[in-house]
């Protein structure tokens, strides 16, 4: 192997590295919101809403 | 390999809703328990579904100088991005959704619901606005075209940009003060004290009302220097005319082993907020002599006489003192 192709392969391999682990990281970085979409289906019991008219139990 | 593999499929979302910025893996919630990472998609799971709706005079909230003697349509959802060990409402603030009940209720159904019941305004209240943000927006952006005011009861634990936005809308902000010690909001609310002073300074800028309360617990925040420090604070950052309500402790949830915050101790808080000051200061959850009133604090006289959440007496003349004419901080009509 001549020193320049030793130079181009060594250039490549690093460069392409680089890339990797840029791609990497972007990936293993969590992506960043504030708002959230809603889900549409509760996860829990729906229940029909109850006389609204009182005063509710808790506090505030 | 494993690295490459878990890379490619997880998708991590990080909530910037609160200053927690929660990062949710797949399939995981946030510290609040009701915003989670579908498919690297965050999603309210509780948005339109309320656990409690309920039609409460806006002195329950407390909200002292806000349309006093009004009925006010109060609702949560399940979940807090709090876990203070003294949470009056910890059975719906700490559940997970899965677990509770809950009814179908839409913004627009809210805001009619409000429009029915003849009530002037919408509260965000029991659990914390701030993890059913969207929910509340976009109640508080409707009510307000309908001409409905919205308040929000809060511990203000948010963060700057999404709270100005949330604001824009809102004519209250009610915002719990616990203490001004960092470890008090560390040990006993898994919190920090700074955003939420943030919140408080910037409600106040942009306009909003606001009221303050801090709950006094015995031994973790009574001390009449700890009091002072935190008067001291309203005074200089929110101005002497920000009410701010002194609030007794019952023991609860994780503090049954405390006793509940004598009278004594509130009016020794009240005495303290005067001595600095402060131009509105009350007693709540004990009933005591005067200390839900209203007093001018130029001339001294009664405006508004309270009985529990009941308004008895209300002498304002457009906001202003009948006998010297001072202006009164609040929105009254």
């Amino acid at each position: 192997m001549t020193r320049r192709r030793f130079v181009r392969v060594i250039t490549g391999t690093t460069s392409a590295l680089c890339g990797g682990l840029c791609w990497l990281s972007q990936r293993a970085a969590p992506h960043r919101v504030v708002r959230a979409l809603r889900l549409g289906k509760y996860p829990g019991e729906v229940v029909p809403m109850e006389d609204i008219g009182k005063q509710s139990k808790w506090s505030g | 390999m494993f690295v490459w593999v878990d890379v490619g499929v997880d998708v991590r979302v990080q909530c910037e809703l609160c200053p927690k910025g929660c990062i949710i893996g797949p399939g995981q919630s946030g510290e609040c328990r009701v915003r989670i990472n579908l498919d690297g998609v965050l999603r309210s799971v509780v948005y339109g579904y309320p656990c409690s709706a309920s039609i409460d005079p806006v002195e329950k909230k407390p909200v002292f100088h806000f349309l006093p003697g009004t009925p006010i349509l109060s609702i949560a959802t399940v979940g807090c991005n709090l876990h203070c060990k003294n949470c009056q409402n910890w059975e719906i603030s700490q559940a997970n959704p899965e677990d509770s009940r809950a009814s179908a209720c839409p913004p627009e159904k809210l805001v009619a619901l409000a429009k029915q019941y003849q009530c002037p305004s919408i509260a965000y209240t029991y659990t914390d606005p701030v993890v059913y943000y969207e929910y509340t927006y976009d109640t508080a952006k409707l009510a307000k075209e309908a001409g409905i005011r919205s308040v929000l009861v809060t511990a203000g634990y948010i963060n700057e940009l999404p709270w100005r936005d949330l604001l824009q809308h809102v004519a209250v902000a009610r915002i719990d003060l616990k203490s001004v010690s960092e470890a008090f909001y560390r040990d006993v609310c898994s919190a920090t004290l700074k955003p939420v002073q943030n919140a408080l300074v910037v409600a106040k800028s942009m306009g909003v009302h606001v009221e303050v309360v801090n709950l006094v617990i015995p031994t973790l925040n009574d001390k009449p220097q700890e009091i002072r420090e935190l008067v001291r604070w309203v005074r200089a950052n929110l101005g002497k005319e920000t009410p701010l309500h002194f609030s007794g402790f019952t023991p609860m949830y994780k503090m049954r082993h405390l006793p509940p915050t004598s009278l004594q101790a509130l009016e020794s808080a009240r005495d303290i907020a005067a001595g600095e000051g402060l131009e509105y200061i009350y007693i709540g959850n004990r009933q005591s002599k005067n200390g839900e009133n209203t007093y001018c604090p130029q001339c001294k006289r009664l405006l508004l006489q309270r009985v529990g959440f009941a308004v008895l007496q209300n002498r304002l003349k457009d906001g202003h003192c009948p006998d010297c004419g001072k202006e009164i901080y609040g929105i009254w009509k």
